[in-house]
């Protein structure tokens, strides 16, 4: 390929994206996942992708619109807001460390954190706000942490996913750190988050109709039935599920909010660029 | 007299054969339990640990009623001095290690192919 | 006439003889074999087959794998078949299949079982 074209490319990929300055290997791996699921999906509108697989089943859209007409989590959506309006001892709250402005926070993350080089996501700076103002920290996964997280992400709906990956080598390090951990087969059964969510999107895991990356993240947290049968009220974050994903190849799950899952979440939600963010919301 | 001393001979003889016997089978039980633990901590540097090899939270094992991963279930049999066990399950622990740590190897460029 | 029947009946106990000593046999030793491979294929902590693949006889099948039919006619080498189920990824790294013996998520005798209970089918 010459130099040129490569230029063009990544111009003709910065246009059809909308945004400038957008890293080269991000823009092409976008734009390499909406032609393989357009060839895929032929019939499926790409602002469908966003609602993963109840997408592509009839069968399956029916259970789920009849839970979104009576939402199981609308109370923890109200916790939530709660949760934001409350001052901490100090008389900050979560305002001070995330803005004023809730409706501006949920798009920010995640993102390269170039001071301290390390990708930040909602959830992380929830948390590193508490521990900031002398908090007791939230649990990672589920509980309070998921409540604030989903009534934060409620107030952005409508708004289209845009991560940026920003033009520096450390950040461009981390996204393809990501990408990796996305593409490796991993755990016993020796199978990769790719080779659910890519080259079997649209089939069948038993009863499970797995879902195309593209949309994953724009719905989170999630209020799932099967978190509802355990421990707990059905709700959890983004990592949470990573780490049941990761379960199921019988790798052993990492920390929520360590680096593995914050770099993957840089790439992960990367893929749900110009997606229309709608959280929280029902899953199977 | 004679038959006595080469009765407590005996049994003197026996108890030392078999407590030789079980501080071999804790020796071999020490050494494969470190090598478990270096293939493992090998295969975590590289983010390639599996979920049952010592997972505190994993299930694969019952050992007394409690479930846990292969290297705690090694260790709860070698607490009991059942050292047969407890080789056999350091051995999976080991094994598991070495095979992520092989796997994580094999993946390092992993990426799209489509 | 009677030079006639003798054989005739002799054929008939004969093969009698066969079909309820020699053969019902051979198929026993198999059958059970076949009948544990089943068990091991359909057991969710074991083969788990049905997460990708259909089989007769069993309910709530995936469809990420091709369906299990006729498998004796794509692999009349039996030996064929278990070393693509011991580790499908020495002939495609990119397999969803999990490498059940190389990564010992079955035992070699499961994994015998398993090759004849999928031979079967
Ligand atoms: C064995 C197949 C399999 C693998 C491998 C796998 N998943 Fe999943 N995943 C599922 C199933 C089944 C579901 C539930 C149905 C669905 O939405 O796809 C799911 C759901 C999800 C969801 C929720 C989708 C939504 O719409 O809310 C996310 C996010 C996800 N997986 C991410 C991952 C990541 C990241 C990895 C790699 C660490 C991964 N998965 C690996 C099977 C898999």
């Amino acid at each position: 390929m010459t130099m040129k074209k490569i230029v063009l490319m990544a111009l003709a990929a910065c246009l059809a994206l909308g945004t400038t300055g957008v890293y080269a290997s991000q823009a092409d791996d976008i734009n390499a996942l909406r032609h393989y699921f357009k060839k895929k999906f032929p019939t499926v509108p790409f602002k469908e992708f966003a609602n993963g697989s109840y997408a592509l089943s009839a069968d399956k859209r029916i259970n789920w619109e009849s839970m979104r007409d009576f939402p199981p989590f609308e109370d923890h959506v109200a916790k939530g807001e709660a949760l934001w309006n409350k001052k901490f001892k100090n008389g900050n709250s979560f305002a001070t460390c995330l803005g004023n402005d809730v409706t501006k926070v949920r798009n920010r993350f995640p993102h390269w954190n170039a001071k301290d080089k390390k990708v930040e996501t909602l959830e992380g700076n929830i948390v590193a706000c508490q521990k900031a103002n002398g908090e007791k920290p939230f649990g990672l996964k589920k509980g309070n942490i998921a409540y604030l997280s989903a009534y934060i992400a409620s107030q952005a709906n409508g708004q289209k996913v845009n991560v940026v990956v920003p033009d520096d080598k450390d950040a461009q390090a981390a996204y393809e750190a990501g990408k990796q951990f996305f593409y490796a087969k991993r755990g016993q059964l020796n199978l990769s988050c790719a080779d659910c969510h890519v080259y079997s999107a649209g089939m069948y895991a038993r009863g499970n109709l797995l879902s195309p990356v593209m949309g994953h993240t724009t719905h989170f947290p999630v209020w799932r039935g099967k978190w509802a049968k355990k421990k707990g009220d059905g709700f959890g974050t983004l990592h949470r599920r990573y780490g049941g994903c990761n379960k199921q190849v019988r790798a052993k799950p990492f920390k929520a909010q360590g680096k593995e899952y914050s770099n993957m979440e840089f790439f992960h939600a990367s893929m749900s660029n110009g997606l229309t963010i709608d959280a929280p919301d029902y899953r199977e | 007299m004679k038959k006595m001393t080469l009765k407590v001979a005996l049994l003197a003889a026996m108890m030392a054969t078999s407590g030789f016997a079980v501080a071999m089978d804790e020796d071999s039980y020490r050494a494969e339990h470190k090598a478990a633990t270096e293939a493992l901590n090998k295969a975590k540097k590289v983010g390639g640990e599996w979920r049952d090899s010592r997972w505190k939270k994993s299930t694969a094992v019952k050992v007394d009623g409690k479930k846990m991963s292969y290297l705690h279930a090694a260790e709860a049999y070698a607490a009991k001095g059942d050292y047969k066990n407890a080789m056999k399950y350091a051995g999976i622990a080991k094994f598991e290690g070495e095979m992520g740590y092989q796997q994580a190897m094999d993946q390092k460029n992993a990426g799209p192919r489509h | 006439m009677e030079l006639q029947v003798k054989p005739l009946a002799m054929a008939v106990v004969v093969m009698a003889a066969i079909s309820s000593v020699a053969l019902p046999q051979a198929v026993a030793a198999d059958s059970a074999m076949i009948e544990k491979g089943k068990k091991v294929a359909f057991d969710r902590k074991k083969g788990n087959c049905l997460t990708c693949h259909q089989i007769a006889g069993g309910s709530l099948a995936g469809n990420i794998g091709p369906p299990l039919i006729a498998v004796n006619a794509r692999f009349p080498d039996r030996d064929k078949l278990r070393a693509f189920i011991w580790d499908k990824t020495e002939s495609n790294p990119y397999t969803m299949m999990p490498p059940f013996g190389k990564h010992h998520i079955l035992s070699e005798s499961e994994i015998d079982a398993i090759t004849d209970f999928v031979h079967s089918l």
